[in-house]
């Protein structure tokens, strides 16, 4: 099978810094995987997901999606691959604030192209159990619920790859089980996922780990698929275990 | 579809924005359609009245030719003349209560089936039905006359026909439109009387025999389809018919229907200037907005950048959004311009003497207003190019605003001054919209404040357009007084600081009569190009004279007078509207080679120390010497209406400006207080008071808005005058130059910078509301 993402030879400074965030990522996604990417806060993390899913230039190297070189893409282009292949779940849930949680949701399902954007809105968002927010701008609503809201928007026409970053890192326990259980979910029903990620009990949701140091992928780790009744504690363990093998 | 829910969202969010702009294309569009609709309904007007009265290309004033039935029939023969119609008229002074004509008035005998004059009702507010017949001892005066004359419904008016007694007097039935000479503007003024009163004044006249002081005479109007010129027209005429040795003057039909539009194409000329600042002043507020919207809206973009928006959908929704503010704002504009300029058309009525019915030309409006649309929608799009640039993570993370330039401007003891000095000096781009709008103001309303002082507190300035050179007072003996006498009772008054004499007898001009302005001190013409007329061979003449007789500076033209004629060379061109322009200037000198130099042609035209006695003066002459010297001053009686009209237009121009001035500071200063707010906040938890964040506040305004005031005044120093006389010469004016004060030349500058204040004062009351909550402010 083909890989849906790969990058080779990735890198990027910022400018004002000497100091490489990304030196030489090579990596490859395979259709309907969940992979987190874990690394200490400041290893460039985020920098690595806005490069891979080209929200933000890279200095040099290719990014393949779907055997296409994204890095070349003209505006227009790289704004319509967003539209339609590419969904972000971010760590603020960034809802569009002039808009109501449902017409974030139905503007993203036109922008995808969807069919009728407003019942596929209606239903993602009742997915996601908001449904009784969806009239309500996003000022209005918990941190939970807009962050909720935010997957709903991001899983709006036919995804080919969802990315999240820290998706849960600004939620309170409970919110975090809840976004958790969606993502699961999600990546069940054979969504590709892409998620990076400094909190374990994330990271485990995955079906594979990578770890980000000094700008490279410095280690890989396979898990079996996530299941709601596997031995959650024993997957908790070998990751950290992994990690700390790896100066975590 | 998504756009429509977007720009539905972002009409949410900028209405205040949206709905001011709205308002202000609605004012400009207002001025815009107001300034065509006035000018081209009062043309259009001029023009179908004329040509429904069979006024032809050019109207001859003829006398001592009987009914002149031999000279209309003459000119019917000529060739290229395709019609003629003549007017029967007896010429005569007329005196209304104290006031005496300072020019011959025009009785003409009622015709109405083959001149029907269209008369107005006694309010001047409609027509009233013409009657079949004017009552013996009954006239019909030009609407005009009642603010030149007070002559109402009822008042009477009288014409001395004869020496020793021969007054008739009239009683007025009413008023009504003459398209040919009913303005204040036109010297000549027309009575409908009936025909039976008619026929007995002309056997009064010729009764009276070498004491009658009224004139039989006619009006003929020639018609040559429009294929002449009025020289050709003219030339062909004198040559072909004996109306040259009956002609009184004559005018083309241009020149006429210029003289009846002075006081539209005034208005038009100034509403003109005003409806480009406010475009440009529109512009401004817009790019403002719009600049101010974006960095509000720069983490929404982002994130929708995020879900795969391209930039052309971005700007898009800020293109959609905006128009629909300007949009029905330009059409609400145009919808009012048509009440509007009806009712400043009905203002003017006894002015203009016209009742213009208001025409807004559509076709043109739209056509502005699409070139308008075309300006603001290129601006928006150039204005939101920068939405094309924008890294959607770098939006979303706020990093894409423009963080304060780190400005170390010292913060003193004097809390709320240091603090408005640094927000400004630190976000200066921020009043860029504050201050160019106090700019443009500034120099519009100077513009206003010296075109008003061109005109001046009783007109002079629109006088000296109609005066060949300046005066005073100006006194000519009829009878025997000699002019020492008229010295002495002035120098009681006031001293006589110069003077010079000015006769204006009649000349012709390569064979078109008119008026000459013989003056004594030729350098004293009000001159627009070349020299004026020093030597004895030289001659100046009017724009009007220039194109009429197709001349100009430097070719020689033969001019006759009662002594013979002799050839001149024109040295220039002058500004006198006299007789409607038709006239030339020369010296003493020149004049005497064809004319005669006897005492009485001369007036006597003084310069005194004291000009506000000027009054005073004029009363202890008239009193000493009673009908014995004719006596005028700078000044005419159809002026007041243009004065009052000015000082309308004037103060409603100044409640346009305090508008945008409101609305753009309302805009600036809610943007500021949204951007702000944390930094407000923050302030006030640590026990600033509301009060001097407030002032704190409007200080910022203060010193933009003298940013933009300052070189405001000095760019109304240098553009003023260029830019006002461009338009007024284009509208007829040809000598505009305004002479300001101090006071004028800083008030408007203060004027503005003082609203800003107060505005900006008002604008910030938000800070009061502001709750402490609002530090933790998240998304
Ligand atoms: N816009 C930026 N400009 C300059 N440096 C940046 C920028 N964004 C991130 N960095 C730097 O790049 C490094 C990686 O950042 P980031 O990718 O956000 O890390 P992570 O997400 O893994 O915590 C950090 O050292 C950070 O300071
Ligand atoms: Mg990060």
């Amino acid at each position: 099978m083909e890989a849906i993402l790969s990058a080779r030879g990735v890198h990027k400074t910022f400018p004002g810094s000497e100091n490489r965030v990304l030196s030489d990522v090579n990596l490859e996604i395979m259709p309907g995987e969940f992979v987190a990417v874990m690394g200490r806060s400041g290893a460039g993390k985020s920098t690595l997901l806005y490069a891979l899913s080209g929200m933000d230039a890279v200095d040099g190297g290719q990014v393949f999606y779907k055997g296409k070189d994204i890095t070349k893409l003209a505006e227009r282009d790289m704004a319509r691959l967003r539209a339609k292949e590419f969904g972000f779940v971010f760590q603020q849930a960034h809802l569009v604030s002039s808009l109501t949680l449902l017409e974030n949701a139905v503007v993203a399902g036109h922008l995808a192209g969807a069919k009728d954007a407003r019942a596929e809105a209606e239903s993602w968002l009742t997915r996601v159990g908001v449904a009784g927010a969806i009239g309500r701008l996003p000022h209005q609503v918990s941190g939970g619920e807009a962050q909720r809201a935010a997957i709903a928007r991001a899983m709006m026409g036919a995804l080919g790859l969802l990315f999240a970053d820290e998706p849960t890192g600004s939620l309170n326990k409970r919110s975090t089980q809840d976004v958790l259980d969606i993502l699961s979910t999600i990546s069940a029903g054979g969504q590709t996922i892409l998620m990076v990620t400094h909190d374990v009990r994330c990271a485990m949701r995955a079906g594979r780990v990578l770890y980000l140091e000094d700008g490279k992928i410095a280690g890989e780790m396979q898990l079996e698929p996530y299941s709601e009744n596997a031995d959650l504690r024993g997957r908790e363990a070998r990751l950290t275990a992994w990690l700390s093998a790896l100066s975590w | 579809m998504e756009k429509r829910v977007l720009i539905r969202a972002g009409l949410r969010r900028h209405r205040g924005a949206v709905l001011s702009l709205m308002l202000l294309a609605a004012l400009t569009a207002l001025a815009l359609c107001g300034v065509l609709a006035v000018s081209q309904s009062a043309r259009m007007y001029v023009n179908s009245e004329t040509a429904r009265l069979g006024m032809g290309d050019m109207t001859l004033w003829v006398s001592g030719a009987g009914d002149g039935a031999a000279l209309a029939g003459d000119a019917a023969n000529v060739p290229g003349v395709t019609g003629v119609r003549a007017q029967q008229i007896i010429y005569s002074e007329y005196e209304i209560g104290e006031q005496e004509s300072d020019s011959e008035g025009q009785l003409i005998a009622y015709d109405p089936a083959n001149f029907a004059y269209k008369m107005l009702e006694s309010d001047l507010s409609g027509y009233a039905d013409a009657p079949q017949d004017i009552a013996p001892g009954e006239l019909y005066a030009g609407a005009a006359m009642r603010s030149m004359f007070g002559l109402d419904v009822g008042e009477t008016i009288t014409f001395p026909i004869a020496r020793s007694g021969g007054k008739v007097t009239f009683t007025v039935a009413g008023h009504f439109e003459d398209p040919l000479m009913g303005s204040s503007m036109t010297g000549m003024k027309s009575f409908l009387i009936s025909k039976s009163d008619y026929d007995a004044i002309a056997k009064m006249i010729g009764d009276a025999g070498s004491n009658g002081l009224a004139r039989r005479g006619q009006m003929i109007h020639v018609d040559a389809g429009g294929a002449m010129n009025a020289a050709e027209l003219s030339r062909a005429i004198l040559e072909h018919t004996s109306i040259g040795a009956h002609l009184e003057f004559s005018h083309s039909a241009g020149v006429l229907r210029g003289f009846m539009l002075t006081l539209h194409n005034v208005f038009s000329g100034l509403m003109a200037a005003f409806a480009a600042v406010l475009l440009l002043v529109t512009l401004v507020v817009l790019g403002h907005a719009i600049g101010a919207g974006i960095e509000q809206d720069a983490a929404d973009m982002g994130r929708l950048a995020a879900m795969g928006a391209d930039s052309g959908l971005l700007r898009g929704v800020q293109l959609g959004m905006y128009a629909l503010g300007i949009a029905p704002g330009l059409a609400l504009g145009l919808a009012a311009s048509g009440p509007v300029s009806a009712a400043l058309l009905a203002m003017t009525v006894d002015t203009t003497g016209l009742l213009v019915p208001a025409r807004v030309p559509v076709g043109l409006c739209v056509a502005v207003l699409v070139a308008a649309v075309a300006l603001l929608v290129g601006f928006i799009w150039l204005r939101t190019a920068k939405i094309a640039h924008l890294k959607p993570i770098e939006a979303m993370r706020g990093t894409n605003r423009t963080a304060a330039k780190a400005c170390a401007t010292p913060i003193g003891s004097m809390l709320a001054l240091s603090l408005a000095v640094r927000q400004v000096a630190s976000g200066a781009r921020r009043y860029a919209g504050v201050v160019l709008t106090a700019l443009l103001l500034t120099l519009f309303a100077s513009m206003t404040g010296r075109i008003a002082s061109w005109l001046g507190p009783s007109g002079e300035g629109l006088m000296d357009a109609f005066n060949p050179a300046d005066l005073h007072i100006a006194a000519q003996p009829m009878g025997d007084t000699p002019i020492d006498a008229v010295d002495t009772v002035i120098m009681q008054h006031s001293e006589i600081t110069d003077r010079y004499a000015l006769a204006m007898p009649s000349v012709s001009v390569n064979s078109v009569n008119m008026t000459a302005n013989v003056i004594t001190q030729p350098e004293r013409f009000h001159m627009l190009a070349g020299e004026t007329c020093m030597g004895e061979d030289e001659i100046v003449v009017t724009e009007f004279v220039a194109a009429d007789l197709g001349v100009s500076i430097g070719e020689r033209v033969n001019i006759a007078g009662p002594r013979g004629s002799g050839a001149y060379t024109i040295t220039g061109i002058y500004q006198c509207a006299n007789d409607m322009g038709a006239n030339i200037g020369m010296s003493r000198e020149g004049y005497i080679r064809i004319g005669e130099d006897r005492p009485q042609i001369w007036c006597e035209h003084y310069f005194i120390a004291d000009p506000q006695r000027q009054g005073e003066i004029m009363a202890a002459l008239g009193e000493t010497f009673g009908g014995d010297v004719y006596l005028h001053e700078n000044s005419w009686p159809g002026l007041f209406g243009i004065l009052a009209a000015m000082d309308a237009l004037t103060m409603a121009e100044y409640l346009l400006t305090a508008v945008f001035v409101l609305v753009v500071t309302m805009l600036t200063g809610g943007k500021l207080l949204l951007f702000e707010r944390r930094d407000l906040c923050i302030l006030r938890a640590m026990g600033m008071s509301s009060t001097r964040l407030r002032v704190s506040f409007a200080l910022r305004f203060v010193f933009a808005g003298a940013a933009g005031a300052l070189p405001g005044t000095a760019a109304g120093a240098i553009v003023t005058d260029p830019l006002a006389g461009y338009l007024m010469r284009l509208y007829g004016i040809s000598n505009f130059a305004s002479k300001p004060g101090a006071l004028a030349l800083v008030m408007p500058g203060l004027m503005v910078t003082a609203m800003f204040a107060v505005f900006g004062y008002a604008a910030s009351a938000g800070i009061k509301r502001a709750d402490l909550g609002g530090l933790i402010a998240g998304e």
